[in-house]
């Protein structure tokens, strides 16, 4: 499992690399072309941004998940006897696949409703080829928290 | 109302048990949705995406990268150099200094908790060394972190922006003269701590004019980063998100042709890092837009604002026990999710009972950063103690005294609305 996260980390973190830089330099030029008159700007790229975005954002979701950076209140934390700790951490677990199986398994439908109409300025790219970053996203973080689970409940057996 | 209330309670309820905030909102919305025969289970997936689907939400990567590159490519440490130079010769200059860095690395950074641990990191060390007490040490850290998202170019105003659909230009002016009384505010009460506790100066004399000026020029490069990404702005010249692309471009140029310090893997980590916090605040706002479709539906804001109206009926009330309702969720929950999850609704509570979209915002801001530094969680003072090598309860001597000052600041913004909108009314554009 542990080279799973690994593998699906580098190639998350990589696409993500190259889709924010590819972003940054297509922005830039644009703005070059908005200022200098030189060419008219490329209207696509906005649209192309986003969608970067959007799928920088639900690829690497489950990065954050592994890494434990999402917000939260940890106020009981310490001051809970290390059973209840445990027990937490576990709920913790079970409510983040809980909302990743439901995502999953929601979008889907979602996809087959709405993916069927074609972007603004991509008139060959469906929206749910994009929405289906959706899917793949949750899925990833499911997939996570799965790990981590069982990683939780055999430290107990331990 | 009775689904708005199951929502919170099991909302507050989750996050009480240490769930992150993405999930305790997102479980509650989905609970409720797919027991709730006239909501659809496919809102959350088409939520979720719609939350995030925006041009203007783009700048916060490019903001976020640019202040990576300028950390990465050397801009504290000159920073650092400049303020002790300018007010190091002082009494207690080292705690001033830490002010004063926070002040003018607020425009570059932009995000409370990077701004504590990069500055934090470096002046907590040395401010120990120098024979400063570790709780004043965190305790200056943290508070004096709070003046940066609020003085621009700043992400959570922007965030503020893009929910409310505020003129992010507006925000940033109406933020300049709060944060620098909030700024000099900190440098009085601290001033007083170190009277009391009889703290030596960190250099003898001030600077001379030679090494003051080598020193502001070493440092100006990147500090004008943040001028130009506000003066885009106001003048209306740029978008926010080509405002976040020439910040990015800039802070290239400085770190790689002025400082000459930033590596390829340096960038390159720049990258995975703004990428990395992108998806941590996106993620709360996405499932936040699932809650607020729920809250909409059930009519929310009209039920607040009845009991708004029953407390007060004039602007200034009715932003004031938005400030105490803010205060009050600060201490427990961290400013970026608490202005993701409180905006639109105080939003619409507000400006229908006349208050300012401006004010509201400055305020909301300001008051959910005092929350970051109030205990019993105070997530940023808790990350500076972790510097200082002290528990929390250490601090809770002096602390109160900074909470009371910053508590003070924002009261002044409530009662006085000039100081807020002043500068916007007076720049044109």
């Amino acid at each position: 499992m542990e080279r799973y996260s690994q593998i699906t980390r580098y190639v998350t973190e990589t696409a993500v690399i190259f889709l924010f830089s590819a972003v940054l330099i297509l922005q830039t030029v644009n703005i070059f072309f908005r200022y200098t008159g030189f060419l008219a700007p490329l209207m696509w790229v906005e649209e192309f941004s986003t969608f970067s975005f959007i799928w920088m954002f639900f690829l690497l979701w489950h990065v954050a998940d592994r890494d434990g950076k999402h917000f939260m209140v940890d106020i009981l934390h310490g001051k809970v006897p290390p059973r209840i700790r445990w027990g937490l951490e576990v709920f913790r677990h079970f409510a983040a696949i809980v909302f990743s199986g439901v995502v999953v398994w929601s979008s889907w439908a979602f996809i087959s409703v709405a993916g069927g109409y074609p972007t603004n300025s991509f008139k060959w790219l469906l929206m749910g080829v994009v929405y289906l970053v959706i899917p793949l996203g949750l899925g990833l973080v499911l997939v996570e928290r799965i790990s981590m689970i069982w990683a939780t409940l055999r430290r107990s057996n331990n | 109302m009775g689904t708005v209330i199951f929502l919170f309670i099991f909302m507050l309820a989750l996050v009480l048990l240490g769930v992150p905030l993405v999930y305790s909102i997102g479980c509650a919305s989905t609970v409720v949705i797919l027991f709730d025969p006239t909501l659809d289970v496919t809102l959350v997936p088409s939520r979720l995406y719609l939350g995030i689907d925006s041009f203007v939400l783009a700048s916060i990567p490019f903001f976020l990268l640019a202040a990576e590159i300028l950390t990465s490519g050397g801009l504290i440490r000159r920073i650092i150099f400049f303020a002790r130079l300018l007010i190091g010769h002082v009494r207690g200059g080292l705690a001033q200094v830490n002010i004063l860095v926070s002040i003018l690395f607020s425009g570059v950074q932009a995000s409370c908790t990077a701004d504590s641990a990069a500055i934090g990191g470096v002046l907590i060390p040395s401010m120990i060394e120098e024979g400063y007490d570790p709780d004043i040490s965190a305790v200056v850290t943290a508070t004096s972190s709070c003046c940066g998202p609020i003085i621009p170019p700043s992400i959570l105003m922007l965030l503020y922006a893009f929910l409310t659909e505020t003129s992010v230009a507006k925000l940033f002016l109406g933020g300049a003269v709060p944060g620098l009384l909030l700024g000099l505010s900190l440098m009085a009460v601290t001033h007083y701590w170190v009277v009391k506790r009889g703290y030596k100066r960190s250099r003898e004399k001030v600077g001379t004019m030679k090494e003051l000026v080598e020193a502001g020029l070493n440092a100006s490069p990147a500090l004008l980063v943040p001028v130009v990404i506000v003066v885009g702005l106001v003048g209306g010249f740029v978008t926010p998100t080509e405002a976040g692309v020439i910040a990015c471009i800039s802070a290239l140029v400085v770190a790689v042709f002025f400082y000459r310090e930033l590596s390829r893997a340096a960038l390159i980590e720049a990258f995975k890092k703004a990428a990395h916090t992108t998806v941590v605040i996106w993620a709360v706002i996405a499932a936040s837009k699932v809650f607020s479709e729920i809250l909409v539906r059930a009519l929310f804001t009209d039920s607040m604002l009845e009991v708004i109206s029953t407390v007060t009926t004039s602007s200034t009330g009715a932003l004031l026990s938005m400030m105490a309702f803010t205060f009050i969720l600060g201490m427990v929950i961290d400013t970026t999710p608490l202005l993701i999850m409180l905006a639109g609704p105080l939003y619409d509570a507000g400006t229908s009972m006349g208050v300012d979209p401006v004010h509201l915002g400055v305020v909301l801001v300001m008051t959910a950063l005092i929350g970051t530094v109030s205990p019993p969680v105070a997530v940023l003072l808790c990350l500076n103690c972790g510097i200082a090598k002290i528990p929390l309860g250490a601090t809770f001597g002096i602390i109160w005294s900074y909470l009371a000052v910053m508590l003070g600041v924002v009261l002044l913004c409530v009662l006085f609305p000039g100081l807020v909108s002043w500068l916007p009314s007076v720049v044109s554009w």
